[in-house]
C-alpha cells in the first residue's frame, strides 16, 4: 500500500509484473471494494438507529437531521477514496475513483443542502441568529462547513473557468476539505442531541479521527517513503510540437516495474511534501524499467515549465497506477489504439513494450493531430510499423499541401474506412483530449464494437 | 463502461443513505399510541396559577422571540420541535417553570452544563418579564403564533 511495495531490486532484465489474475478475480475484488465502501458509509448511520434514541421532533425535523448525518458520512469516506491506496484503486483504475469522487461529493453536499433547506423552510426560527457573534458556536460551525463544502464543489468543477492554478487549487482543496469536515463534526458534537446517547458520540468522533489519520498518511507518511526513493533526471528531449520526453533513473538499487499504459504521479525538483505532483503516463518500454520515460506536452501551469528542467534534478515518482493496459486482456485477438496529440504517450509505452516482446497479434494505430510537424514520435512509429504487425493511420486537421492521408477529426467514417471487419472484435484503447474520446466512443459503438472492449483513461480530473 | 458502473455505485450509495435518513426519522418518531397515557402531574401543576392579562401575554410572546427561545423550543408550532413547550403547564408548576427558564433551583441539577450556561443570561431578567414568560407558558388558550425574530 505504499511506494516501497512496488519497487523490486534491480536485475539485468527487471522482472515482469505477475500476470493479471483472472478477470473474475478482479471483478470479485471490485465487488468487495464496493461492498466495503457501502458498509463504511452506512455504518455510522446505522449506529444512530440502534440502541436508545432520544425523543423525536417530528418526521421532517428528524429526516433533515438524518440527511445531515448521511451527507457527512459520504464525505468522510472521500478521504479514503482519494488517498491513492493501490489495493483500492487496482480493480477500477484510479481515474475512475476520482470520477466517482466528483459525483459522490456533489451528491453528498446536495444532502447537506437539503438538511439545511428543510430546516430553513419548515422551522426557520430554530436556526437562530446567523450573526456568528450571537449564534452558538456549533451553529456557526455548521454554517461555515456548509459554505466550505459548496466552495469546494464550485472551485473544483469550475477550476479552469476560474483560472485557478492546479497546484494551488490542490493544496486549498485539501485544506478546505479538512476544515469543513472538522467544523461539521463540531456542529454535530456541539449540538450533540443524537450523539450524546450512549456510545454514539464516540463512534462519530472515532470516524473523524480515522479520516484525520488517513490524511496524515497521505500528507506525511507517504511523502516520507517517496523521499527515500528519489530519481534523477537523465535527459529532457524535445519530441516535436511542444512536447518533451523526460527520462528518469532511480538513484539506488531498485526499479519500478509497471504495465505498459500505466501512469504515475511525478514531482520534479521539489520536496514530495509540497504535493506538487502531476500524473503522467509512462511512455517507455515496460520491458526495461531501468529508466522511466514520460512524454509531456506543455499544456498547463506545470507542464509549461518542463522544457527548463535540468539534467540531474531530483524527482519523485508515485506509481504505478491505472488499468489502461493490454496486459489485462490476454485473450484479446488484436488491438486498435486511437490517440490524439500527447495521448500517444501511453500508446508509445505499449508499442515499445510489444516490440521488445515480439507481439504477433494485429495492431492498428489511428493517430490524430493538428499538423504534420506536431506529430510526436513520427519516425519511431514508422520503425515500429516495420518491427510489429502494426498499421499506422495518421489523421490531420490541417494537412500540408500534397497530403494524401486522412484529414479532419477522427470521425466514424474515418474509423469505418480504416478498420477491417475483423478489427471490430479487437480491444480498443483510446487516449486523448476529452472531446476526442467523447466523440469516438459512440462512433465505435455504432460500428459494432462492444462497450466492454473500449478502454480509455480520464486525465482531466480537475 | 467504467463510468457507468461508477455512476451506478454513486447513485446506489446516495439512495441507501437517503433511505437510512428516512429510517432515522421513522425510528425517532414512532407512531403515537391510540390513547395517550395519563399525564401524572408532579404536584399541583394542573391548576393555572396565574390569571394573565392580555398585556402580560403579549409581553411574554414578544420576549419568547426576542430572547430566541425558538432555537431550542417550540410553542404552538413555531420553533425547534425537539423540545415543545405546549404542555409544560401540565408537568410543572409556575415556580418550576421559572426555575427552568433561568436554570436555577430545581432545574440546576437536571440540565447539562452547556444548557445552564445558555440560560444564565435569563437570570438577569427583570421579575416582570420573567413573570410574563411564565404566564405565557401557563396559558392554556391557543394564542396567536409566536413570530420568530428575523
Amino acid at each position: 500500500m505504499h511506494p516501497g511495495d512496488h519497487l523490486t531490486p534491480a536485475a539485468p532484465r527487471a522482472a515482469r509484473l505477475p500476470a493479471d489474475p483472472l478477470p473474475w478475480l478482479r471483478h470479485t475484488l471490485a465487488g468487495e471494494d464496493v461492498a466495503l465502501y457501502l458498509l463504511i458509509v452506512t455504518l455510522p448511520l446505522a449506529a444512530l438507529l440502534v440502541g436508545p434514541v432520544p425523543a423525536g421532533g417530528g418526521f421532517w425535523w428528524d429526516f433533515a437531521m438524518g440527511l445531515g448525518f448521511a451527507g457527512l458520512a459520504m464525505l468522510g469516506v472521500q478521504f479514503v477514496l482519494t488517498a491513492r491506496f493501490r489495493r483500492l484503486s487496482a480493480p477500477f483504475g484510479i481515474d475512475i475513483i476520482y470520477y466517482f469522487h466528483r459525483w459522490a461529493a456533489i451528491g453528498a453536499v446536495g444532502l447537506l443542502l437539503a438538511h439545511y433547506l428543510i430546516v430553513r423552510l419548515a422551522y426557520p426560527s430554530a436556526l437562530g441568529p446567523a450573526n456568528p457573534f450571537r449564534a452558538s458556536f456549533p451553529m456557526t460551525a455548521g454554517r461555515v462547513a456548509l459554505l466550505l463544502f459548496i466552495a469546494l464543489i464550485v472551485t473544483s468543477v469550475a477550476r479552469k473557468r476560474l483560472a485557478l492554478a492546479y497546484d494551488r487549487w490542490r493544496r486549498w482543496h485539501g485544506v478546505m476539505a479538512v476544515a469543513a469536515v472538522v467544523l461539521a463534526i463540531i456542529h454535530i458534537e456541539g449540538i450533540g442531541y443524537y450523539t450524546r446517547v450512549a456510545w454514539k458520540g464516540g463512534l462519530w468522533i472515532g470516524y473523524s479521527a480515522l479520516w484525520v489519520a488517513v490524511l496524515a498518511y497521505i500528507r506525511l507518511v507517504r511523502p516520507l517513503r517517496l523521499r527515500r526513493h528519489p530519481y534523477r533526471v537523465v535527459s529532457v528531449t524535445r519530441r516535436g510540437g511542444s512536447a518533451w520526453e523526460l527520462s528518469l533513473r532511480p538513484e539506488g538499487n531498485w526499479r519500478m516495474p509497471f504495465r505498459p499504459g500505466q501512469f504515475a504521479w511525478v514531482s520534479l525538483g521539489r520536496s514530495p511534501f509540497r504535493a506538487e505532483e502531476h500524473p503522467f503516463s509512462f511512455s517507455g518500454s515496460a520491458a526495461a524499467p531501468d529508466s522511466l520515460q514520460f512524454t509531456i506536452k506543455a499544456l498547463g501551469d506545470f507542464t509549461r515549465t518542463i522544457g527548463s528542467t535540468k539534467v540531474g534534478e531530483v524527482a519523485y515518482v508515485d506509481g504505478p497506477y491505472g488499468v489502461f493496459t493490454p496486459e489485462l486482456y490476454p485473450s484479446a485477438v488484436g488491438f486498435v489504439f486511437i490517440a490524439g496529440g500527447v495521448g500517444i504517450a501511453p500508446i508509445m509505452s505499449i508499442l515499445r513494450t510489444m516490440s521488445e516482446r515480439g507481439e504477433k497479434r494485429p495492431l492498428h494505430l489511428v493517430y490524430g493531430n493538428w499538423r504534420w510537424d506536431e506529430v510526436l514520435f513520427r519516425d519511431e512509429l514508422e520503425q515500429l510499423a516495420h518491427r510489429l504487425p502494426l498499421k499506422v493511420i495518421h489523421v490531420l486537421q490541417e494537412p500540408p499541401p500534397g497530403w494524401s492521408g486522412r484529414t479532419g477529426f477522427i470521425s466514424e467514417e474515418t474509423l469505418r474506412e480504416s478498420l477491417s471487419l475483423s478489427a471490430l472484435t479487437y480491444h480498443f484503447f483510446l487516449c486523448g483530449p476529452r472531446p476526442m474520446t467523447d466523440f469516438v466512443t459512440p462512433s465505435l459503438r455504432h460500428l459494432g464494437v462492444r462497450s466492454a472492449r473500449i478502454h480509455f483513461e480520464h486525465f482531466e480530473m480537475a | 463502461m467504467r463510468e457507468q458502473i461508477a455512476r451506478l455505485v454513486c447513485g446506489l450509495s446516495l439512495a441507501t443513505v437517503i433511505a437510512l435518513a428516512w429510517l432515522f426519522a421513522v425510528r425517532h418518531n414512532p407512531p403515537l399510541p391510540a390513547t395517550p397515557p395519563p399525564l401524572v402531574p408532579t404536584h399541583q401543576a394542573a391548576q393555572p396559577a396565574v390569571n394573565a392579562s392580555p398585556a402580560q401575554l403579549a409581553r411574554g410572546q414578544a420576549l419568547f422571540s426576542e430572547l430566541e427561545c425558538t432555537t431550542c423550543h417550540s410553542l404552538r408550532g413555531q420553533g425547534n420541535p425537539r423540545r415543545p413547550l405546549d404542555d409544560v403547564r401540565r408537568r410543572r408548576s409556575p415556580n418550576e417553570i421559572s426555575d427552568w427558564i433561568t436554570g436555577t433551583g430545581t432545574a440546576a441539577s437536571a440540565l447539562s452544563p452547556a444548557v445552564l450556561t445558555r440560560k444564565q443570561p435569563y437570570q438577569a431578567l427583570p421579575p416582570a418579564d420573567l413573570a410574563a414568560l411564565v404566564a405565557l407558558l401557563c396559558d392554556p388558550s391557543p394564542a396567536a403564533g409566536i413570530t420568530a425574530k428575523p
